[in-house]
């Protein structure tokens, strides 16, 4: 059993954090989960204070005039707080708007349109291509909402079933992800129990 | 009568015998038998052929929320590029990552390593997207010192880099949409903008099937996602770890469910069938 002050500390609030699901009205979790959220806040403030000293504030000392220029507008964004002055505050948002904007767009067009159509272009000789175009175009004909395609699909005898097809894909995506998502949070569950018997009790 | 009872059970018993089933194998490990996917493979392979002596940025975007599943990954990737003799540059876009940098980096301290030769921590950059772009154009416009406080051009391995495109590989460990920096953004900035330099990313189950396609269409090289993963990483490098550990208690927790699913349905059907 380990007896340092951070795992003692660590241990019992893991449990008051565990014993909220026991118990309907719980006033010690309710301290934990306050502690969470000041912690954490102080930490990216005491954390972002530094990456302002260090990026910022120290440069401009040391000479380098051009980083006075990201430094005010970023003093500008903070003119916020005050009503009267939070309009000099769109200038450093419309930077940082723009600038995010345009480099998302610079790799999303290649890395999420380009590339995956490209992916999706296979000769049908295996089961598994076969099984990804049928897949992405029974996905994609149920989002067809004009309407003339809608009634070529749903006017047909065959064609018909075409997106009840894509739905059911869809819903084995979803189940996939549902059952990741279950799979993930077992992991955390599993994370904080190893901590208690085998990091604080030793076991 | 007793499928009403079954039905009506307190949650408790419920949350009480999943407990018991996760802390079980936890304290006598069951030794289940676990297969290695083919993404894991791929992702191994990637490290495996660096020569020693190359250059991996790896970024720990991850906070305490996410550390269960995440830090294992990265653990077992930082042993990896241990027994391959590889250098590694480490940075985060979480504010918390730092102490996840420092925590896996002290392997390599822990195993004769020199700090500035073959391992730095440059720490928390803030500006999620753009500072990546930024920190992959030039590493310097982002980090001016490591976390020491040490300016960057006075480390030895930091005269080699200048951005990624003198990097041998790029590891993102990835929270999600939770971090500053999400998985996507490295596709983004990274894969498809430097495409000489593999790139991997570790990330959490639930993020996995959102990111297959970028492996699946070769944008990105390795993807390891949530604690299976991390074992069987494990397992290749044959070093049984922590999640290997935890493996055991993820299948005993997984039948608990399974058993609740199945008992609860039969015993719907069988009060339906009843009422009728």
């Amino acid at each position: 059993m380990k007896n340092d002050i951070g795992t003692i500390t660590a241990a019992v609030l893991t449990i008051i954090t565990l014993s909220s699901v026991f118990t309907k009205k719980n006033p010690a979790f309710d301290v934990v989960q306050s502690m969470f959220l000041g912690v954490a806040a102080g930490h990216a403030f005491v954390v972002n204070v530094g990456i302002i000293q260090n990026s910022g504030w120290q440069p401009i000392v040391q000479g380098d005039l051009m980083s006075l220029i990201p430094f005010t507008l970023g003093v500008l964004v903070l003119s916020r707080l005050f009503p009267k002055m939070s309009r000099l505050s769109r200038t450093s948002m419309a930077v940082i708007g723009a600038t995010g904007a345009a480099l998302g767009l610079r790799g999303a067009l290649q890395a999420e349109i380009v590339e995956q159509v490209a992916a999706t272009l296979v000769p049908l000789n295996s089961f598994n291509n076969l099984v990804m175009f049928v897949g992405v175009f029974s996905a994609l004909t149920y989002f067809l909402f004009s309407r003339k395609m809608t009634k070529v699909f749903l006017e047909n005898n065959v064609l018909k079933y075409v997106p009840e097809v894509g739905k059911i894909v869809m819903m084995v995506a979803l189940g996939a992800s549902f059952g990741n998502a279950v799979m993930g949070r077992l992991s955390l569950l599993i994370g904080r129990i190893s901590f208690l018997l085998n990091d604080w009790l030793g076991l | 009568m007793w499928w009403e009872k079954v039905l009506k059970v307190d949650p408790r018993i419920i949350y009480l015998v999943m407990i018991l089933c996760i802390a079980i194998p936890l304290i006598k490990p069951l030794g289940l038998p676990l297969s290695i996917v083919e993404t894991t493979k791929q992702a191994f392979e990637v490290v495996e052929a660096l020569q020693p002596g190359s250059k991996v940025l790896m970024s720990f975007d991850y906070s305490p929320g996410g550390a269960a599943e995440l830090d294992p990954i990265a653990r077992a990737l930082v042993m990896h590029f241990l027994q391959k003799n590889l250098r590694v540059y480490a940075v985060t876009s979480v504010a918390e990552g730092t102490m996840y940098a420092q925590k896996n980096m002290a392997i390599y301290a822990d195993a004769g390593k020199i700090y500035g030769e073959d391992f730095v921590v440059l720490g928390y950059f803030a500006g999620g997207e753009n500072a990546v772009a930024a920190l992959s154009e030039n590493l310097r416009s982002v980090f001016k010192s490591d976390i020491h406080g040490s300016p960057i051009d006075q480390i030895d391995m930091m005269q080699e880099v200048k951005s990624v495109r003198d990097m041998d590989l790029v590891v993102s460990v990835n929270v999600g949409p939770g971090g500053a920096a999400t998985a996507d953004v490295w596709v983004r900035q990274v894969a498809v903008v430097y495409r000489d330099v593999p790139v991997i990313l570790g990330m959490t189950a639930v993020m996995t099937p959102n990111c297959m396609p970028y492996l699946q269409s070769k944008q990105i090289k390795g993807l390891l996602g949530g604690l299976r993963p991390a074992a069987e990483y494990e397992l290749l490098l044959q070093q049984p770890g922590p999640a290997v550990a935890m493996m055991d208690a993820q299948s005993a927790a997984h039948l608990t469910i399974l058993i609740f699913i199945v008992l609860g349905n039969i015993a719907y059907f069988a009060t339906k069938s009843k009422d009728k």
